[in-house]
């Protein structure tokens, strides 16, 4: 009688090499409905798409989704390129559109820097860059305002008196109460969009601010810190600091606050206006 | 001997005019003083915000041609900060009336405000303040011209169981009580105008394009409105939200002139004291040296009289009394010494006032020129920027 051995031994290697196979097979399977969830959350205007595959790919058996891994990817690869296409498409709609002066037919939030990019904007988009630029101004002279009262009104908070509307004027970015308090009604000051600015600085702890709720993903929610040295450390939506831009540690108020405003502001364009707005400031000081 | 018998007639002429001179020696020239300070009236009922009426009180002139060369009791530099101090003065007394919107002291007119006080000092020490006050608006209508004058008397710096206030107060409380009567004069048609004009002032300095043809000039040179424009005008809602800044700068210029007044307010009462102890004290000098001179010569005029008597009597009594006359005419010579030291006394005093609030003078300067400039520049950029605006809002139509 032969011994059972080498036949339970390449039962084993049969076994072992099935295993693998199959053990390949749901990887596969795995990767291509995790890829499906990332594409969803990449490309939001597909979702029902995406779902639908991943539904489809999760009621069929192991061992037709085994079979069927390479055929999946392959198709995502196509539908990945179709859509490549169509954002390419969409682009060159917008580009065109922009130039006979209309808005882009894209979702809204994206004109703005495609047209920047594109170097031609409309009149509404003009006027939505001027108005930027005024609001940014806004909060420039109210820090120089806040910058006045901290050195006009020292005496006052010396005196015992007043002190609080010194104080807040220099904390609060001008929008606060002078000394003496102020009988005009200061109506928007402090919750303009604008605003983007830190609801009250002056000190090392850190700060929160943003533009706005934070919904709207495109511009999400600023966090701004003011570290030990005075310099400004922020996560932002509009890029990076640029090179030639010093930390920000010796910054007085209005420094600052232009800083700020340039590090919230999405448009490039706009953007690159108020870092050199504070390059020059810098200069000057 | 050398002297002649008089004729009855000029005789009697002599002793009139001795006597005359006698009498205006003893005549007394004291001041009438005012004592009790005129009331402040407030406004009685509530007042409709809507029709409260913004007013701004500009620095005074300080008036520095009405002062002589030969004066050494004023300095130009005491009258200088006199200018930025009393009409921040005047302004916290309106405010407490409780009848106006914001009461605020402002650079110049530059600054839209509905009513503009504007004022020159003719007279200022510790005894009297004279001004002279002009009142306008913004539509360039001229309310009325004044000149208040109070005298006060020693009393005035006695603080002791008193409120502490300002010795004339009871001036700026009349000038405010006559700002008052005119605007309980004025309709509420002719209040709600003049708010409109402020408005359109603005809004046509920030944007001329937009707002040109809003309010027109009279050949009187008083503005009108021509036509309002819609209450939700984009570029009139921005040009508001930079007049709100436009008030973030004013108060802060407040702030500057508040804390100039805190550290002028003490030096420049007590020179005030001071001062008004000096001038009584030369006044009473001034009016013995004079009564004394007088006295001496109507004495001595007597005694030259009763030289020309033919009883042996009277001209013993003429010769005492020109000797009398002689002594009293020295020793009202003797006290133009005493008025000089007076006099010297206040122009020291000027001058330690004027060393304490020079510097602060200058700091004053320095901030409303830096703080006016720094303002007047962005005020460019912002008037660029709307015209900007407006030029793609029309492009857009």
């Amino acid at each position: 009688m032969k011994s059972p051995i080498p036949f339970l031994t390449l039962s084993l290697v049969l076994l072992l090499a099935g295993c693998e196979t199959t053990s390949q097979s749901s990887s596969s399977s795995s990767n291509t409905q995790n890829n499906s969830s990332s594409t969803t959350q990449n490309t939001p205007s597909s979702p029902s798409e995406s779902s639908t595959e991943s539904q489809s790919a999760e009621s069929k058996p192991e061992s037709q989704q085994a079979s069927q891994a390479s055929s999946a990817s392959a198709a995502q690869a196509e539908e990945t390129e179709e859509q490549a296409a169509e954002e390419q498409a969409s682009e060159q709609q917008a580009a065109s559109a922009a130039q006979v002066g209309q808005p882009p037919s894209g979702e809204e939030g994206e004109p703005a820097a495609a047209t920047a990019a594109g170097g031609v904007m409309s009149d509404e988009e003009e006027i939505s860059a001027l108005d930027n630029q005024l609001n940014a101004s806004f909060a420039v002279f109210e820090g120089m305002m806040g910058e006045a009262r901290a050195s006009g009104g020292g005496e006052l908070a010396a005196d015992g008196e007043d002190a609080g509307g010194a104080a807040g004027g220099t904390a609060g970015g001008g929008a606060g109460a002078g000394a003496g308090g102020p009988l005009y009604e200061e109506g928007d000051l402090a919750g303009e969009p604008v605003a983007g600015l830190p609801g009250g600085s002056g000190t090392d702890e850190q700060q929160g601010s943003g533009w706005g709720d934070g919904n709207d993903g495109s511009r999400g929610t600023v966090t701004t810190s003011y570290g030990k040295d005075g310099g400004i450390n922020s996560t932002l939506p509009g890029g990076a600091i640029p090179d030639n831009i010093p930390n920000g540690s010796d910054d007085d108020v209005v420094a600052r606050q232009i800083r700020e405003a340039a590090m919230n502001e999405k448009d490039p364009a706009l953007r690159e206006k108020l870092w050199e707005e504070y390059r020059k400031y810098k200069q000057g000081q | 001997m050398g002297i002649t018998a008089f004729s009855p007639r000029k005789h009697w002429q002599l002793l009139l005019v001795a006597a005359t001179l006698l009498l205006a020696a003893c005549a007394g020239t004291n001041q009438v003083t005012s004592t009790i300070v005129t009331p402040l009236e407030q406004q009685s009922t509530p007042a409709d915000e809507s029709l409260l009426l913004d007013l701004a009180v500009l620095p005074f002139d300080p008036g520095l041609e009405n002062i002589e060369s030969d004066d050494t009791t004023v300095s130009p530099t005491v009258r200088t900060a006199e200018a930025q101090y009393l009409p921040n003065q005047l302004a916290t007394t309106i405010q407490k009336t409780g009848a106006w919107g914001a009461v605020r002291l402002v650079p110049s007119r530059a600054t839209v405000v509905d009513v503009y006080v504007a004022g020159k000092i003719i007279e200022s020490n510790g005894k009297k303040l004279k001004l002279e006050i002009d009142v306008s608006d913004s539509s360039n209508r001229h309310w009325y011209s004044k000149t208040y004058e109070e005298t006060v008397g020693g009393y005035a710096y006695d603080h002791r169981g008193q409120i502490q206030r300002d010795p004339f107060q009871g001036l700026f409380n009349r000038i405010a009580n006559d700002l008052l009567e005119h605007r309980h004069n004025l309709s509420t048609t002719e209040v709600e105008q003049l708010r409109t004009i402020s408005q359109l002032r603005f809004a046509k300095d920030f944007s001329p394009e937009a707002f040109s043809s809003h309010i027109t000039e009279t050949p009187g040179g008083q503005l009108e409105v021509s036509r309002l424009p819609a209450a939700n005008d984009p570029i009139l809602l921005r040009i508001e939200r930079i007049r709100e800044r436009d008030y973030l700068f004013i108060d802060t210029m407040q702030e500057h002139y508040d804390t100039f007044a805190r550290q002028m307010d003490t030096p420049y009462q007590e020179w005030r004291a001071a001062s008004y102890d000096e001038l009584e004290a030369l006044t009473e000098v001034k009016r013995q040296s004079r009564n004394r001179t007088i006295g001496g010569v109507a004495a001595i005029l007597g005694g030259i009289l009763a030289q020309g008597s033919n009883s042996g009597s009277a001209r013993a009594a003429g010769a005492v009394a020109i000797g009398s006359g002689a002594l009293l005419v020295k020793s009202g010579l003797s006290k133009r010494g005493e008025m000089k030291i007076h006099e010297d006394a206040l122009a020291e005093m000027s001058q330690s006032l004027e060393a304490e609030v020079e510097p602060q003078v200058i700091q004053l300067e320095d901030r409303t020129i830096t703080l006016t400039g720094n303002v007047e520049a962005q005020y460019q950029q912002w008037k660029a920027l709307l015209r900007e605006i407006y030029q793609a809002e029309r492009g857009g139509i």
